[in-house]
């Protein structure tokens, strides 16, 4: 009798630990996909915040003509493209600001202003397409040409790509 | 025959646990494991370096921008440009400029250097921890080159996270 009893104690000990092992692999398959999922949303997310980088910096409606290797934006261009417009070149679900950076502080006053057909030359901050909800930013330094002064200033681009 | 399938069963029960722990390690190993985005800092790099030699010092002259800045302390560094000498403006500029622009979690290297360069040629370094950024082992760099009659200077920027 106790020698049967010892038996079924160690199939039952032995059922167990199959079942924690199972239960485990269950835990550590969904942990990974779920790990996989997490990392792959991110490289998309970076590479279409890339992808937008590369189409603000090359756009020749945002950018300076003569520099063939982009990234020099027009404040002109800025101020008089709009938001629709990028929309239907780049599609929807981002928004996109860019800020006039001054290493010294006392050179441009009007930086903190955003640019508007009304407040453009003396203004330094531009804003497409931000509405209310949570988005991952990524920003990029780019160069910002002042036409009425012709300064070559440095600037952020930042591109916010919201959760769908 | 008791002892026999009580040792079975203690045989399984080891392998078991080395499986687990097996199953586990390997799963910590692939967790811990995050993706770099090279491109997306690649292009980081080649921009931050490329917007900081195009800023306009206001100073015009042989110091109009940090690119002629950095070219007139390399090449003829004693130039006065405003209230100094190129190369001590290229000192104090550009660790400023770079400064107010780059991500507050990234430190930088700015390596300034005649193309060809032969061991006698000097090279100019910018950047407060050079040495830990060129010691990390995920680091991004951008290169670009100031053409000059006779000698061109090629500038290297790396940058990595701090």
């Amino acid at each position: 009798m106790m020698k049967g009893q010892a038996h079924l104690m160690e199939y039952v000990l032995l059922s167990f630990f199959v079942l924690l092992v199972i239960v485990m692999f269950t835990f550590l398959l969904t942990g990974w996909q779920m790990s996989t999922i997490g990392s792959e949303k991110e490289k998309v997310k970076y590479s279409k915040a890339e992808f937008l980088f590369r189409a603000f910096t090359n756009s020749p409606y945002i950018n300076k003509n003569t520099y063939k290797e982009g990234s020099m934006f027009e404040d002109s261009k800025l101020t008089a493209i709009t938001c629709d417009e990028l929309q239907q070149l780049y599609g929807t679900g981002w928004y996109a600001e860019v800020e006039w950076i001054e290493p010294v502080d006392t050179y441009l006053e009007f930086k903190d202003v955003t640019c508007t057909l009304d407040t453009y030359p003396e203004c330094g901050k531009w804003s497409y397409c931000k509405t209310e909800g949570n988005a991952m930013i990524y920003e990029l330094p780019i160069n910002i040409h002042k036409k009425t002064t012709g300064k070559i200033g440095m600037g952020m681009l930042r591109v916010g790509l919201y959760e769908s | 025959m008791g002892k026999k399938i009580s040792g079975q069963t203690s045989m399984i029960l080891i392998v078991l646990v080395i499986v687990i722990f097996i199953a586990l390690s390997i799963f910590l190993l692939i967790s811990s494991i995050k993706p770099t985005h090279d491109d997306y800092y690649n292009l980081y790099a080649h921009n931050l370096l490329l917007s900081v030699l195009r800023w306009d010092t206001g100073l015009g002259g042989d110091c109009d921008t940090i690119s002629s800045t950095i070219s007139c302390a390399y090449m003829t560094p004693y130039t006065r440009c405003g209230l100094s000498d190129c190369r001590t403006l290229a000192e104090e500029v550009v660790p400023q400029v770079v400064g107010s622009i780059v991500k507050t979690n990234f430190d930088y290297c700015i390596i300034v250097e005649p193309e060809n360069k032969t061991s006698y040629e000097e090279t100019m370094i910018y950047g407060p921890r050079c040495d830990v950024v060129q010691a990390k082992s995920t680091r991004w760099t951008a290169n670009e080159k100031i053409l000059q009659y006779e000698a061109n200077i090629d500038i290297k920027m790396i940058i990595a996270e701090n």
